[in-house]
């Protein structure tokens, strides 16, 4: 022990209390839930049995997060492209600013899920509704946060490429995008935690379909432990994919891990 | 800079105002002819203005009910919210043993969690607080983290210099120095908070505009859907707005 | 007045050796330069003078009596100003003196005269925010002039202000040094700025950090950046530091 470099006794330290406290969580609710009925409360250990079952026996799982992924990668998709479209458009020409500024920052304050009965009206109780619902709760962040980005562009930055006598395309796939990048990658996370309370939403509140339908199914079965596998590959699958964004924007953005 | 020039001569002579004022005009205009065509999908805005004074009572109503929630769950989020970013930011074990659960829930859309809320505390108002607590919180944490963190190094040194007491670097270095970070967390946080307010009324509420928006939205009622649905974007407006200007107020030193 | 006594630093107990045994002295109303490259310790060296840091081994007296904390006898300039964003002016230059328990009124009167010592009328309410590199560090400098300490610790100061900023703050620090008769530890790592200023130039060199050599600087004071450059000795002296760095340099 005496022996260990500082840092790594450090991590040490770190993973104890991490573990430690994660196990008096665990034990506690597992205390609390086992005397009472499994059609109230799930102890960890049935959790567990729940998990293995529901993911290595019958699979089910599998299948309802390909539907929710499915809807979200598309929904999520379509708002990038449509987002960084309008935005670079509003961030480029002022007409185009001023004339659709009003419906960005009214549909960007507007919590999206209130939409959801508009869109039962449109669509009816259908599975498109979480597609669009993920468009809707997620294009406006980007729209926003790329015309903002593409607009504050250092007009410097510009004046070397007119220096070097660039075309407008070339000053504009060459320069204002990627000194634009830091605000659309913001825009693009903030759309991505909109996009999968869009997607969960319309499944928990309208579809009943997917990882979300499947958590409402078991709940309104009492299913407790059941309940728990599907809100576990949400929320994993949530984590994969902020990381995996996270990983995305330090491969685009390598040139600012130098600051400082 | 990338402006078209004939655009930008058009542009010049009319205030943005104006441009802005005017597509306003025509969309409404549009939907108008539209919605009368066909007023089953969208309605148009003169049936729908008409229909949100008929129903003014129980939408005023309705949003009561919902802010009432929204304000409790909001103060208890922010309260919360700066204690445990504190906490985090100042000691080590406390930052070590909750980091994995914050990063995990507020990457996790906490709509999820619901049907578990509902088991622990049933459908009352209770929930909806609830609900909008575990919406908000997470923006609150991660700013005020962030904040105090970003002020314990460098700055923290030069108080420590001028032989700063422990209470003295809190009271001069460490506050002011969260408090854009709180207020960061607060813009963010209030929507979501009614958010989750609306979730929980979607879901099991009997009450508040989330549930009003349900009984509307059931029987194809579409020109008494779209008058709350507009106001509550306003109304998030306004609060976003609102903070911005508390902030501006009472955080006069960021440029 | 201050005296270094065979201080020792590592960052940990098996972390390489950045001060090795380090013995350096100041005496009252001087002005000495710590000058050497990059990662050579003097920036520690001066931290754990201030206080702000402890050695491993070692101690640092200052008239006489053990100094191991921050005391209202030291105050520091920064180098990144380290101005507290959200205090005015006038607010950031009582702060020492509000952490140190001054009245109110009487910290306030304290800063304003400082304020004009530093010509920075007339920007009192402004915040740092508001104003330029040069006059944040009239800021950082009043600051610390304010708490009258007996020793000022100043760390590279003007290493973060373009050229002709640099030069002017220079000019000024001589006069205020002469004339409020400072004592002063100096880091920087520009020959040229550690000869306009300092009675004493300490060169360090780094992997350990330790001294190399001093050397007096012969030039009488009142002097300014402009008459310095003009004497013979000046280009003299700054080759002979500069050899001896890259005699450093070129040893490892």
């Amino acid at each position: 022990m005496a022996r260990l470099k500082p840092e790594r006794r450090r991590t040490i330290f770190d993973w104890t209390i991490r573990i430690g406290f994660a196990i008096v969580l665990l034990v506690a609710w597992e205390l609390s839930t086992r005397a009472q009925s499994r059609a109230l409360a799930a102890p960890p250990s049935e959790i567990l049995r729940a998990f293995w079952e529901l993911t290595f026996v019958e699979g089910v799982i599998f299948s309802e997060t390909l539907v929710t992924a499915r809807a979200f990668f598309m929904g999520y998709g379509a708002a990038i492209a449509i987002g960084l479209g309008v935005g670079m458009l509003m961030g480029r020409s002022r007409l185009a600013e001023y004339v659709l500024e009003p419906y960005v920052t009214l549909m960007y304050a507007l919590p999206s899920i209130a939409l959801i009965p508009v869109l039962v009206i449109w669509f009816g109780i259908n599975d498109r509704i979480r597609v669009v619902l993920v468009i809707l709760a997620s294009v406006f962040p980007i729209i926003y946060n790329t015309a903002t980005g593409v607009k504050n562009v250092d007009e410097e930055l510009v004046e070397v490429g007119r220096s070097f006598c660039a075309t407008r395309r070339k000053i504009a796939t060459s320069i204002v995008l990627p000194a634009a990048l830091p605000l659309i990658f913001a825009g693009l996370r903030i759309g991505l935690s909109h996009a999968l309370v869009g997607v969960i939403g319309a499944e928990i509140i309208v579809v009943i379909t997917g990882l979300g339908g499947l958590v409402i199914r078991y709940a309104d079965n009492f299913q407790m432990a059941n309940m728990f596998v599907p809100i576990i590959f949400i929320a994993t699958l949530a984590v994969l994919i902020t990381a995996g964004m996270n990983r995305f924007q330090t491969v685009f953005r390598r040139w600012e891990v130098q600051d400082e | 800079m990338t402006t078209l020039s004939a655009e930008y001569a058009l542009l010049g002579r009319i205030p943005p105002r104006v441009v802005r004022i005017a597509s306003v005009v025509l969309v409404l205009v549009t939907w108008e002819v539209a919605g009368r065509a066909a007023p089953r999908w969208a309605s148009y805005p003169w049936e729908i203005g008409a229909a949100f004074v008929d129903n003014a009572d129980r939408i005023a109503e309705a949003f009561v009910e919902t802010f009432k929630a929204v304000g409790v769950g909001y103060a208890l989020s922010v309260v919360g919210g700066v204690l445990i970013g504190f906490g985090m930011a100042r000691i080590r074990v406390v930052k070590v043993a909750l980091d994995p659960y914050v990063a995990v829930l507020y990457s996790t859309p906490r709509i999820t969690l619901i049907p578990l809320a509902i088991l622990l505390i049933g459908i009352g108002f209770n929930l909806r607080v609830l609900m909008s607590v575990l919406a908000s919180i997470f923006p609150m944490i991660i700013n005020t983290y962030a904040a105090v963190d970003s002020v314990s190094g460098e700055l923290e040194e030069t108080a420590r210099s001028f032989t700063a007491s422990r209470w003295s670097i809190t009271r001069t270095v460490l506050i002011p120095g969260a408090i854009p970070g709180i207020f960061v967390g607060m813009r963010v946080g209030i929507i979501r908070a009614l958010v989750g307010v609306i979730v929980a009324e979607m879901t099991a509420g009997a009450a508040g505009v989330g549930a009003l928006l349900l009984v509307f939205g059931r029987f194809f009622q579409s020109e008494k859907l779209f008058g709350p649905v507009l106001l509550l974007g306003l109304v998030s407006i306004l609060l976003t707005r609102g903070l911005s200007y508390l902030e501006r107020k009472l955080a006069p030193w960021q440029d | 007045m201050l005296r270094v006594a065979s201080v020792d630093k590592r960052f940990s107990a098996e972390g390489p050796l950045v001060l090795d045994d380090l013995d350096l002295s100041v005496g009252q109303g001087e002005f000495v330069s710590l000058l050497g490259p990059s990662g050579c310790g003097k920036t520690t060296l001066l931290k754990i003078v201030a206080g702000l840091l402890p050695p491993t081994a070692g101690k640092v007296f200052l008239e006489g009596k053990e100094s191991s904390e921050p005391s209202r006898d030291k105050a520091m300039v920064f180098q990144h100003f380290n101005l507290l964003p959200w205090r005015t002016t006038i607010n950031n230059v009582a702060y020492g003196l509000e952490v140190q328990g001054v009245a109110k009124a009487e910290r306030l009167e304290k800063a304003a005269q400082f304020l004009q010592l530093l010509d920075l009328e007339g920007y009192e309410n402004h915040y740092p925010s508001q104003i330029s590199g040069g006059m944040k560090q009239r800021v950082g400098l009043a600051r610390a002039l304010a708490t009258e300490p007996r020793l000022m610790l100043m760390d590279e100061p003007f290493g973060a202000l373009d050229a002709l900023t640099r030069e002017y703050l220079q000019d000024e620090l001589a006069k205020i040094a002469a004339s409020q008769n400072l004592t002063v530890l100096f880091v920087t790592h520009s020959i040229d700025e550690a000869i306009y200023l300092s009675d004493r130039i300490v060169v360090m060199g780094n992997n350990p950090g330790r001294i190399l050599l001093e050397y007096p600087v012969p030039f009488e004071r009142p002097r300014t950046t402009t008459v310095v450059r003009a004497d013979p000795r000046f280009a003299e002296l700054r080759n002979q530091v500069w050899l001896l760095l890259e005699e450093e340099k070129a040893g490892r």
